[in-house]
């Protein structure tokens, strides 16, 4: 309590024109009026003079107001550099104190409110430089995130060896995200002919891209043919004859390609475009379209490895019997062979009756082991030298070196019971399994793999003709 | 594979017993038949162990097949056609004559029973098995089925 009375008496607290007030009535009016009494009381009358108290007291007044004027003009300077501070503070850092003078110390506080806005305006600005600049940075890791993303789906697609053809789509697709392209274009090389043709293509135009082709006579296969990027932009041309004949054919006004390479040879060309006015491609683009022409060469080489693998392979992978290419190359050896030996060789063509609607009714899994189980059971019923294969879904063949057409058709007759015979005990009539057969021979039938196989599919279709379940040799 | 080995080794084994070979021949011409393939009679014949005749005549007289000399026998073509040339060809085999339901055909193997099993096949007769040398029947098969398949 004591503290708050003398909080509101003292000069500490308050604001200036209050402090104004108060330093009015103590320093000027009471003195001045207790200077007034003594003066018209004491002093004049000594010399003859007597002045009225009123006029003293407002001789006084007047003196004492003319001072405290002075003082407040410096107190409102003081007071419009604290409102203008404060509406600094408050974020307005545009704003400049108006200063008439700066002579007094009033002056210089607001020359000094002037300098430290301007550091803090300057400092302002370059935080926002910093700023937009970081945007920027972002923006371009943005994109790198997003072209490593498109890699790593590409490389992933590669891997999983879906069909080359999407690889190659994906990979088209995903180079039009790079700079600012609307359409992004596959050429491949002909081998023989040196010809680029459109194989795939990406963007609103891409109907009228699928349609080009780049003929050897042309001075653009050449220049696709460089070894280097055909860079067309607003700084990179090429000849106005060959610039001209590509924008008719690709109806891009800018256009970035790079050469696709396999084992040192151009396969291909990578391109991407837009029509932008005074468009430039940058170094890294062209880094990164790089990148997409090499993922284009991992396909291709991936898929080729890969068919190359298909046709080393020589089992079928569900029955574990030796496939239709195997089989066939086997044949013709063995026939050579038969003939060298002045021997004979028979070739068997099962087919499973009616399994279609037998996978139909009872499902891939049912199916499978249907085929499981009559591929054992042909593989139990041959000798070492025989060899059994799948050669179609439900189709197997039987290679029977030394055995002529009464001996392969004493075996298949045989294989052909017992798969009639291993379903004999299902209840249901859709489960019993038969088959059909075709024989033929070497050299009968034939002196080639090819005439063999023909006869014995030619025999199978008579079997199924005539009521399937049943061997056919001639 | 290994129905060809028995007749071979019947074969070489029959030529041992009536003298015509040695042991060590045989061996050695079974050596080359590993190595390079091919019938054994033929690789006898090839290394000067045995002649063609000898061959025949073994085989005549060991399964009681009757042995024709094809140099000096003419062959109705009409006949010649009921086998087909690349089952003569690969047979080493001639048909040579055609009485009734009964075919008469010469081959160099006569234990080749497929062969003659598939000349019934196609022929629908009953066949009759002469004995020749190969180097006859590759004549005669020259002669009859020239150009043919």
């Amino acid at each position: 309590m004591a503290k708050n009375i003398t909080n509101s008496l003292s000069l500490a607290s308050h604001g200036l024109k209050y402090k104004l007030k108060i330093s009015f009535y103590l320093m000027s009016i009471l003195p001045l009026l207790v200077c007034g009494y003594l003066v018209s009381n004491y002093i004049l009358p000594r010399f003859g003079m007597s002045i009225d108290i009123a006029l003293s007291l407002l001789i006084s007044v007047v003196i004492a107001f003319f001072g405290f004027f002075v003082i407040k003009e410096v107190f409102d300077r003081v007071l419009s550099v604290t409102s203008e501070a404060r509406l600094i503070a408050a974020g307005d850092y545009s704003r400049k104190l108006e200063i008439e003078d700066t002579v007094d110390e009033v002056g210089d506080l607001g020359e000094s409110l002037n300098l430290l806005t301007q550091q803090i305006r300057s400092n302002m600005d370059e935080l926002k430089g910093y700023g937009e600049k970081t945007t920027q940075i972002n923006i371009e890791i943005q994109k790198r995130v997003m072209v490593l993303s498109s890699l790593l789906q590409i490389s992933s697609v590669i891997s999983q060896s879906v069909k080359l053809e999407d690889s190659l789509k994906l990979i088209v697709e995903k180079s039009r995200l790079l700079a600012n392209s609307d359409s992004a274009y596959l050429l491949f090389r002909e081998e023989e002919r040196g010809s680029f043709y459109m194989k795939e293509a990406d963007g609103p135009d891409s109907a009228l891209l699928m349609k080009v082709i780049v003929s050897p006579k042309e001075e653009l296969n050449k220049a696709f043919n460089l070894n280097k990027p055909v860079v067309i932009d607003s700084e990179n041309t090429l000849e106005k004859e060959t610039e001209r004949a590509f924008f008719e054919k690709f109806g891009l006004k800018n256009s970035l390609a790079l050469p696709v390479y396999l084992k040192g040879k151009i396969i291909a060309v990578l391109g991407v475009g837009n029509s932008q006015p005074q468009f430039k491609y940058k170094k890294e683009e062209m880094e990164l379209l790089d990148i997409f022409a090499k993922q284009i060469a991992i396909a291709i080489e991936n898929d080729t490895l890969l068919r190359r693998v298909e046709k080393l392979e020589i089992k079928d992978a569900l029955t574990g019997l030796y496939n239709d290419v195997f089989i066939r190359s086997r044949l013709q050896e063995e026939i050579k062979r038969a003939i060298t030996y002045q021997r004979p060789c028979s070739f068997v063509l099962f087919d499973i009756d009616n399994f279609k609607p037998y996978y139909e009714n009872f499902g891939s899994l049912q199916a499978e082991s249907e085929l499981k189980k009559i591929a054992t059971l042909m593989k139990n019923s041959v000798t070492e030298i025989d060899r059994v294969a799948r050669v179609g879904d439900d189709e197997f063949a039987m290679l029977l070196p030394e055995k002529n057409k009464r001996q392969a058709l004493d075996m298949a007759e045989s294989i052909r019971k017992k798969i009639e015979y291993s379903s004999n005990e299902e209840a249901d009539p859709r489960k019993k399994v038969t088959v059909s057969a075709g024989i033929s021979e070497n050299p009968l039938d034939g002196v080639e793999a090819r005439e063999l196989i023909d006869k014995a599919e030619e025999l199978l279709k008579l079997a199924k003709a005539n009521g399937k379940n049943r061997v056919v040799a001639f | 594979m290994p129905a060809r080995r028995v007749i071979n080794k019947q074969l070489g084994e029959l030529l041992m017993e009536r003298g015509i070979i040695t042991e060590e021949q045989l061996d050695k011409a079974l050596v080359i038949q590993q190595k390079n393939g091919g019938l054994i009679g033929e690789i006898l014949v090839s290394l000067g162990f045995a002649k063609e005749e000898d061959i025949a005549q073994a085989l005549t007289g060991q399964y009681g097949f009757p042995y024709l000399p094809l140099s000096n026998y003419d062959i109705d073509p009409e006949v010649a056609n009921i086998v087909p040339a690349r089952v003569a060809r690969q047979y080493m085999l001639m048909p040579i004559d055609k009485i009734g339901n009964n075919l008469t055909v010469a081959m160099s193997n006569p234990l080749n029973v497929q062969a003659s099993e598939d000349v019934e096949l196609i022929s629908g007769c009953s066949v009759q098995i002469f004995v020749s040398t190969s180097t006859d029947i590759k004549k005669a098969i020259e002669k009859y089925y020239k150009g043919k398949e």
